[in-house]
């Protein structure tokens, strides 16, 4: 076990920090925050913090998910709530030291929330319309701790629901995991319980664990932000797992555009060293098990799980029939499991709160929440999580804060380039699995890109094939040939040299891919296009017939073919 | 701590200048041992450079190169401003992977951060410590879009096409880019300054259109900001 | 062992165990058109032509699925062809299309499927062909590639680490511009010409020396 004392002691750190003696200042510093401008915040902050001689300490934390305010700082001044303050500038951030922490001036104009009770003026946080619709499971950590510091999970209750499962037999977990119907958050939606179930009984051992981190859609950064801000949780999961199914070895795999994901991990798994938490016989169990990092390189079909494999062991990653499936004949030949990030996160929660507290959220066949990167022509932009079975509009409308600038909607893009587009008509259409596929888009991992009237359907569509032709990994026939053919259709109807026969070529192309391709992405990718001619073709026709692109996107059918450069 | 002598630290004034893919083109090891000197697990870096560079991996190995903490001090005090460290980060990771296959794309990886692409030589050189074949080793390189086999400019350019950026505008900052450059995507231009490339998605979807410059990401550009962060004079725009 | 029975076509044929349904279909002159199966190599199922459709349910790979008893297999339904003739247009109209001079002419695998199916030349005109033929490139000293030909079955990368252990063919690149590529490695190519004899289309051509 942890001890109890380390626990406590964490704790009563902890405690040091939300009720501090002297200023607590927060600074949201995952990719997005950085790209924002929160390490200039981070100096300017410490410079202000020496010249005024002010005694303080400045934490790095992940990021909270509210993109559309980064960057983002929350100070906690001894006995004041924790207030939290939105886009700030190396100079406001430095008048803020001033202001607040010598003259007492909260500065309710720079101010985005408190965190509990309104305070003077300033509203609750998680009372604003971004915040208030949300049930923060797996991200419940994220912007709240530093994700560089075990001893703040710990003691924000980390680790607990390892220890509980620690004493539970493997069948019981995996059987409360199969009854709280958690499916794989990834894309495809496999029921997690099944998987492990079928790699636990697989005969061979050793097995395999793996966390996929390959978030390759483009539009997407659910993973990114909780492998930044709260690493902890995802490998906490992976330890239950790695736990119930009998694994001795795990893998992340991390794509390498995320350099800063890497390195926290990195530094959360050395931290797990040091605690006892991996290696032989961990907190004195007769479990043992280790995580190694392996990164991607730059291929987004890696996300595949067999792709993934491939990668993992030295080749190209390009995907390889199934059966038989990676739980039974996976890494070197072994059982292995692999799960999404966001899955592994909401594990913890699981065994701590029990399956039928998960299982009571969601839709009858959805269970728990979603989480969403909600992104592109929407007023506040960010990461949520949201319970299953929410309506679109309420996430883009009351969540999303609607269409920035007055324009109008015109489709939501879910599902990458795996997904589809999804009009107006369908706003009041329930968040499911089932009810998205149904629609003709996926759950996918969860980018959801919101398009408004400046968007030209066909060059949408046009965008995503663009990239299905660059990262097929050009193994199969139909993905090969297909998504260039299409790919090279769609470019000759926006620079107007549409035919008449080209929608029902790329409707007979998709129907064929979608049937013969050897992998998921294969599968997936004509999904764009089947779901713009469904819901917009006559975006298309007036491509095609009048050479006009409704929306002034296409260059070459504005002004007569002139260029507006 | 100054070991430096005069006369080195005139040397160390001309180095410094140099970028580090310059300096390892060249090869200016002088014999000083002053890295020796300054490495507190008491390696040899000069060495293990060497040896790492003439591709004898399993040396590097016996001189206990899984001990460096990559502090970075051999490079810092080195007269001639030889990027040791960068040859000893690469020389960890491949003995992390001696004889094992499953290792190749980290060790590239590792490489390619390092030197910023994937010398002929070195592929040879791993191709034997794995007992790999060069050809696999060069069609797994291929295959990836992060791994190149040329050397990038100074300044590598990668313009996020993410579904974010694409409806925020990335097609039109990618075309200007190659106007303000004067270089297509996946060029490199002439007098090796600036890399343009286009990544995926660098999940930063909220601050659309994103650029990073050798891995460090900039959130809503547009050609101005462009201008100013690669640090273009006017004139030369055109 | 016990035979096997099952029933491909309304016909009933006996197979040994663990057969594939490719396997006892060529033996019994029931042709499944197919790219990238050689029967002396494992099946990748890369080519995804040869679907079959098993007990009037599911398609599958003949090449991959094994025969169990009592199956029923069919391998001309309608289903089928809908499925797999997009397909082999798309090979068709991305392949080079002069067959005259061809060293594959008459024993081409494509041309076989082309003449099974029955394929219409007009519709072929519907999509776009690409641009521009490449250049031949030469493989080795002897042998001379034609990327405007090859489908990347991988037959001829298998076939080489199939004789000497580890290929000295490989695939280069990703998605479309996927190509094969010759490295000299410690071991030199012999010139054995296997993977000129086995390739599906005549892609490799030999070199006049």
């Amino acid at each position: 076990m942890i001890t109890a004392d380390f626990r406590a002691k964490a704790e009563t750190e902890w405690q040091n920090i939300t009720d501090p003696s002297v200023p607590q200042i927060f600074i949201g510093m995952a990719t997005c925050g950085e790209a924002a401008g929160a390490l200039s915040i981070y100096k300017a902050m410490e410079s202000a913090l020496i010249k005024n001689r002010i005694k303080a300490r400045i934490h790095k934390t992940g990021c909270l998910g509210m993109c559309y305010c980064e960057p983002m700082v929350d100070i906690i001044k001894p006995g004041r709530p924790r207030i939290t303050y939105k886009n700030l500038t190396p100079e406001t951030a430095a008048e803020l030291i001033t202001d607040y922490l010598i003259n007492d001036n909260y500065r309710p104009d720079l101010a985005l929330g408190v965190w509990g009770k309104e305070f003077d003026g300033i509203p609750n946080l998680f009372q604003l319309d971004f915040m208030k619709f949300q049930q923060r499971t797996a991200l419940k950590n994220i912007g709240v701790i530093n994700p560089e510091d075990i001893s703040q999970y710990i003691a924000c209750g980390g680790y607990k629901a390892f220890e509980k499962a620690l004493g539970t037999s493997q069948q019981d977990i995996i059987y409360e995991v199969e009854k709280s119907g958690l499916r794989g958050l990834g894309g495809a939606g496999f029921p997690t319980g099944l998987k492990w179930k079928t790699c636990y009984k697989a005969r061979y051992s050793p097995k395999y664990m793996i966390c996929n981190a390959d978030e390759g859609d483009p539009g997407a950064y659910m993973d990114r932000s909780l492998l930044e801000s709260d690493p902890h949780s995802v490998l906490e999961g992976m330890l239950i797992a790695a736990y119930a199914i009998g694994c001795s070895r795990g893998y992340i795999y991390i794509r390498d555009e995320y350099p800063l994901a890497i390195k926290r991990m990195a530094i959360a798994i050395e931290q797990m060293r040091q605690y006892g938490l991996l290696g032989d016989n961990i907190l004195n169990s007769d479990f043992s098990f280790d995580i190694e990092i392996r990164e991607g390189a730059g291929a987004f079909v890696c996300g595949e799980e067999s792709a993934l494999l491939a990668s993992i062991e030295g080749n190209r990653g390009m995907p390889r029939h199934r059966p038989p499936y990676p739980a039974e004949s996976g890494l070197w030949g072994k059982p292995t499991d692999i799960n999404n990030v966001k899955t592994l996160a909401n594990i913890p929660s699981i065994i701590i709160n029990g399956a039928e507290w998960f299982a009571g959220r969601g839709t009858e066949s959805s269970k728990g929440t979603a989480i969403f990167a909600l992104t592109g022509k929407v007023a506040n932009r960010g990461l949520i999580e949201v319970p299953m079975g929410i309506t679109l509009r309420q996430i883009i409308y009351d969540i999303g804060g609607g269409i920035p600038d007055g324009k109008a909607f015109k489709a939501v893009q879910t599902g990458g380039p795996s997904g589809g587009c999804l009009p107006a008509d369908l706003l009041d259409l329930p968040i499911a699995f089932d009810s998205l596929a149904a629609a003709g888009s996926i759950m996918g991992s969860g980018g959801m890109v919101v398009l408004d009237e400046d968007t030209c359907m066909v060059d949408v569509a046009r965008f995503f094939l663009d990239f299905a032709q660059q990262e097929s990994c050009g193994q199969c026939i139909p993905c090969r040939l297909g998504t260039k053919q299409m790919f090279e259709i769609l470019d000759d109807i926006t620079k107007g040299n549409g035919k008449q026969t080209d929608v029902d070529v790329l409707l007979e192309l998709s129907d064929s891919i979608v049937k013969t391709s050897l992998c998921g992405l294969g599968r997936t990718v004509p999904n764009p296009v089947l779901t713009t001619i469904r819901y917009f073709r006559d975006e298309y026709d007036s491509h095609i017939n009048d050479k006009q692109c409704p929306s002034n996107v296409c260059q070459a059918l504005i002004n007569g073919g002139q260029s507006d450069e | 701590m100054n070991k430096i002598s005069p006369v080195l630290s005139f040397f160390k004034k001309r180095a410094d200048k140099k970028t580090d893919k310059e300096v390892i083109r060249e090869n200016p090891c002088i014999d000083c041992d002053i890295c020796l000197e300054v490495c507190d697990k008491g390696l040899w870096p000069s060495v293990l450079m060497e040896n790492i560079k003439a591709g004898r991996f399993e040396d590097a190995g016996k001189h206990g190169i899984d001990q460096c903490d990559d502090c970075g001090d051999c490079s810092a005090e080195c007269p001639m401003s030889i990027p040791l460290h960068k040859y000893l980060r690469v020389g960890k990771v491949l003995s992390l992977y001696n004889n094992d296959k499953s290792g190749l794309i980290p060790i590239l990886l590792e490489m390619q951060s390092n030197f910023g692409y994937l010398p002929e030589d070195m592929i040879s050189h791993i191709a034997r410590y794995l007992k790999l074949s060069v050809g696999h080793i060069r069609s797994v390189a291929s295959f990836y879009k992060s791994l190149r086999l040329t050397p990038p400019g100074r300044k590598h350019v990668c313009i996020c096409r993410g579904t974010a950026c694409h409806i925020s505008g990335a097609p039109k900052l990618i075309r200007e880019t190659e106007k303000l450059l004067g270089i297509k995507e996946g060029e490199t231009s002439a007098d090796n300054e600036y890399t343009l490339d286009t990544v995926a998605c660098v999940g930063c979807c909220a601050l659309a259109p994103v650029i990073t410059v050798n891995s460090e990401t900039y959130g809503k550009m547009d050609r101005e900001k462009i201008k100013k962060q690669l640090k273009i004079p006017d004139e030369n725009t055109g | 062992m016990n035979k096997i029975h099952l029933t491909i076509n309304d016909n009933q044929f006996e197979a040994e165990p663990g057969a594939t349904i490719m396997e006892v279909a060529l033996e019994n002159n029931i042709y499944i058109p197919h790219l990238c199966y050689n029967p002396d190599l494992v099946p990748g199922g890369i080519c995804r032509l040869c679907r079959v459709e098993i007990n009037n349910d599911k398609l599958a790979l003949a090449c991959r699925t094994p025969v169990e008893e009592g199956m029923i297999v069919r391998t001309n339904t309608p289903e089928i062809d809908a499925a797999i003739r997009p397909i082999v247009e798309l090979i068709i109209a991305d392949h080079h299309s002069t067959c005259r001079g061809c060293p594959a002419n008459g024993k081409c695998e494509l041309q076989k499927i082309m003449a099974h199916l029955h394929i219409d030349r007009r519709r072929i005109d519907n999509l776009r062909l690409p641009q521009n033929d490449l250049p031949l490139e030469a493989l080795t000293p002897f042998l001379d590639y034609d990327p405007n030909k090859c489908v990347r079955c991988g037959i001829c990368v298998q076939t080489c680490e199939k004789i000497y252990g580890t290929s000295h063919i490989y695939f280069l690149n990703r998605g479309y511009d996927t190509k094969i590529a010759y490295f000299e490695t410690v071991a030199h190519c012999d010139f054995c010409m296997e993977c000129v004899k086995n390739c599906p289309v005549g892609v490799l051509i030999p070199k006049n020396v």
